[in-house]
């Protein structure tokens, strides 16, 4: 008898297996994510995969429309700002409920962006609310509450800047700013991956979270713009690529956010448009470091480097028709984007010359550089192209391949003695789409180091251009004095450009309205998607 | 036997505090800031001090060792830097999918090996011999990572057979059973077949040889020689006295392999998604994760010791002569 039980008890395993699969006519999205979500606190998230998930459970006063990118209405219906720009307004929407069914208020909101900053929280992404009067004081310890916070009625919210900050929106629309009902959020519990502490005003509630196996959210039915059409999403965590193709190929995921390398020709051919790609708010370069020798004060010897190095090549042949060379600092489709700048094109002749200039001819008197890149498949292709490249000018690299830590502690080295690493590979993806995202961050002579300016590289001209334009709140303004920035830097060689990302995903067929959003794949909402199952 | 089984079990803390101050010499001397990590990409000075503070990071090594000891001695792991949970907690929750994995894979890899090596060992000489040991030397030197892989393009994808799931532990929101307060999961068969499988075929490669080997060895005895004499049948000659007694290095083999694989099937939990203790290990390495680090090892010497243990208390009733030693 025990073996009729066994029997049945593998039947009934079989038939919960294939619950929720796309046979059914339940809507679940089963998305793949490369790892557990390091956290779905919104204030601590600072990467891709627990965006994607926040991104679903939370919403904050503002939001980004995930194809233009323009700021939109969230929570809050519309907002005022003063003339001068240091006063923005918040009117928030009534009947916005969160997960356990009370009303956000303007309380809650202020409390949720009060907890961001408070030193107490140590969230990584205070500086979000920076620009707001006393917010810094607050954060180092110096004042009780920040001032300019200041909830005017239950459903008003005004936020009073120190000065005017243009960018400011666009890092309030940060999944980091999300709003959250301080009843449960005030007292973290033992699981902070617990569904009765994760409560949001988002358009999924958590429903259940297995440690490196899957996470379930379900369509809160009370969501303020309408309960989405996904009943259910089932994030996956499977880390292997090849395992990830074959799990998509079989049936097992809907949307497989990421491709192994080397697949992509075939996947052209074979799955045809379920492989999509469109460009992606993100930069992949080579940075120099602009305080250490051989590259501080020789911009011919980095313009060298540049023209030596086939982006074409790399874009078309190593990363199969993906990428697109870059020619400047902002990618294409951020505010500003400059398509007239033409970067540096492969041209070895030039190269030449400018080696000449640089005072190293055909590379004599250049002692060994070492390039330091993280591990990675991709990367590893990527130097060793650029190793190749630059042997035809007689510039010889040396390859270091470092853990993602060490490779940090190697370049970050950087601040501190100059010397460590000349040459590393960086990449960066846009949190908000504004170029100062980009240029004040990467580039800005007080961001040197951890903090986004790992090339050390500093241009007063450029840093006056950035400060002016950020302080300009109205973009036809701000983008003239970027783009001369963003000249100047490209002038002066300030790191290896290589290219600009372009995202990719295969979509099954018959998922519909899924969004290609260029800020990445947790941009996308997924509560608009639907499963044309029949 | 008891005295024996506690002197070893006593031994456990001297061992468990020098793994200790391995693991955390090892981890400390990593290159790599774990608060750097901690502050995000892009993080001013100041932030990535205050993490550095909150976690105690700031504190010279001595006072940090210090610590880490006193935690211990209170059997307290610590926290995850990065989930913020408790590492004891993270530990149990991933312990289940691994030991039935480990224990799944060496039961099917004795099977095989036993099995096989048998064959072999009866059979030397012939085909059977060969293909076996041809078939075992495959089994060894196949890399776990590409047989995996193999596995499931063959078996799972749907461009194969398709008739095991590619990946994944079992259905999802299938209940679970709560042991002191934590939710265990057990994996749906189907789901476990593929990681068995690939791990207890490269196992089972050196276990069919060993026993092959132990058998042969056994078989030019004098006593198994007597036992034809008195006309015993080959199969119980066999059953009875060569098997058992060929059986120590195969199990010790096997004992090692099982502690082994609690936390060391890395690359097989990578290629089925399996929600195992190798998993979490190298992601808390990459993330400078250090009390996850510590815990994971001491957590898989307590395993490896408690298993050896086991393994040296099965000799008694394997081999009745070892017991008086």
């Amino acid at each position: 008898m025990m073996w009729r039980r066994t029997l049945a008890l593998l039947i009934l395993a079989a038939t919960a297996a294939c619950a929720g699969s796309a046979g059914t006519t339940e809507q679940t999205l089963r998305f793949r994510l490369r790892e557990d979500p390091p956290t779905i606190d919104p204030a601590f998230v600072t990467d891709q995969v627990s965006a994607t998930v926040v991104r679903r459970l939370h919403a904050g006063l503002v939001d980004f429309d995930p194809e233009t990118l323009e700021i939109v209405p969230r929570v809050a219906e519309r907002w005022d700002i003063s003339d001068d720009g240091t006063i923005y307004t918040f009117h928030l929407r009534k009947g916005v409920l969160f997960h356990n069914g009370r009303e956000v208020t303007a309380e809650d909101a202020a409390w949720s962006l009060r907890r961001l900053v408070d030193p107490a929280t140590h969230s990584q992404r205070a500086w979000i609310l920076s620009p707001v009067r006393g917010a810094t004081a607050f954060r180092e310890g110096q004042a009780q509450d920040v001032e300019g916070i200041i909830v005017e009625d239950p459903f008003t919210l005004r936020l009073e800047l120190e000065q005017a900050y243009a960018p400011f929106l666009g890092q309030l629309a940060m999944e980091n700013a999300a709003i959250l009902p301080r009843e449960t959020w005030g007292s973290p519990p033992a699981d902070p991956g617990s569904p009765d502490y994760n409560i949001g005003c988002g358009p999924f509630h958590l429903v259940e979270w297995v440690h490196s196996n899957y996470m379930t959210v379900a369509a809160f039915d009370d969501y303020y713009a309408g309960r989405p059409t996904l009943d259910r999403i089932i994030f996956r965590f499977i880390g292997n690529l090849s395992t990830s193709l074959e799990e998509y190929r079989a049936g097992g995921l809907d949307i497989l956010d990421e491709i192994v390398s080397g697949q992509r020709h075939a996947l052209r051919e074979q799955l045809g448009d379920e492989l999509r790609q469109w460009p992606q708010m993100a930069a992949y370069f080579f940075g120099f470091n602009h305080q250490v020798a051989p590259f501080k004060g020789n911009r011919a010897l980095r313009q060298a480097i540049n023209y030596a190095v086939d982006k074409e090549y790399i874009c078309r042949v190593l990363q199969e028709g993906k990428d697109i060379p870059q020619t400047g600092i902002l990618p294409p489709g951020i505010p500003g984007y400059n398509p007239d700048l033409k970067g540096y094109p492969h041209n070895l002749k030039k190269a030449k010359e400018l080696m000449i200039e640089a005072g190293y001819p055909g590379g004599e008197g250049l002692p060994e550089i070492p390039m330091l890149y993280n591990t990675s498949e991709n990367h590893q292709r990527i130097a060793t192209q650029i190793q190749s490249d630059l042997a035809k000018i007689g510039v010889r690299v040396s390859l270091r391949n470092l853990d993602w830590a060490s490779f940090l502690h190697a370049v970050e080295g950087n601040t501190k003695d100059h010397s460590e690493t000349p040459f590393f590979r960086l990449g960066w993806f846009a949190d908000y789409p504004d170029p100062d995202n980009f240029l004040y961050v990467l580039l800005h002579s007080d961001n040197w180091g951890p903090a986004g300016n790992n090339s050390l590289y500093s241009n007063p001209e450029f840093d006056r251009l950035v400060d002016e334009a950020r302080s300009l709140t109205d973009m036809k303004d701000r983008i003239p004095l970027y783009r001369q920035a963003e000249k100047l830097a490209v002038e002066d060689a300030a790191w290896l450009f290589l290219y600009f990302y372009e995202d990719e995903a295969l979509v099954k067929p018959y998922v519909r309205n899924f969004v290609l959003s260029p800020m990445g794949d947790q941009m996308a909402p997924l509560e608009n998607i639907t499963l044309d199952l029949h | 036997m008891i005295t024996y089984a506690l002197r070893r079990l006593l031994l456990l803390g001297p061992v468990l505090l020098v793994v200790a101050t391995v693991a955390w010499l090892a981890v400390f001397v990593l290159p790599g800031d774990p608060a750097r990590l901690l502050a995000g990409q892009t993080a001013d000075p100041e932030v990535i001090a205050r993490v550095r503070a909150d976690w105690g990071l700031d504190a010279p090594p001595w006072v940090q060792y210090g610590q880490y000891l006193s935690r211990l001695a209170h059997l307290d792991l610590g926290r995850s830097y990065v989930d913020r949970r408790p590492v004891t907690t993270i530990l149990l929750e991933h312990l289940p999918a691994s030991l039935v994995l480990a224990i799944s894979a060496v039961t099917l890899a004795l099977l095989m090996g036993l099995v096989c090596g048998t064959l072999a060992a009866l059979h030397r000489g012939t085909w059977i011999d060969a293909t076996v040991l041809g078939g075992s030397l495959l089994g060894l030197s196949t890399p776990v990572f590409w047989l995996g892989l193999m596995l499931v393009l063959a078996l799972a994808s749907s461009r194969g057979l398709g008739w095991f799931p590619v990946s994944g532990y079992g259905p999802v929101g299938a209940p679970s059973f709560h042991l002191a307060g934590l939710p265990i999961r057990l994996p749906s068969p189907a789901n476990l077949i593929l990681p068995a499988l690939t791990l207890a075929l490269v196992s089972a490669g050196s276990l069919a040889r060993m026993t092959r080997s132990a058998i042969l060895d056994v078989l030019r005895q004098d006593y198994i020689r007597a036992a034809r004499g008195r006309g015993l049948s080959a199969w119980r000659v066999l059953g009875r006295h060569a098997l058992r007694n060929a059986l120590i290095p195969v199990v010790t083999f096997a004992g090692l392999d099982l502690a082994a694989l609690v936390g060391g099937a890395i690359a097989t939990e990578s290629v089925f998604a399996w929600p195992g203790l190798g998993k979490i290990v190298v992601r808390a390495i990459h993330a400078r994760d250090l009390p996850l680090v510590e815990g994971s090892i001491l957590a898989m010497t307590t395993g490896f010791v408690l298993v050896t243990l086991l393994v040296d208390l099965s000799y008694g009733w394997i081999d009745p002569r070892t017991r008086t030693h």
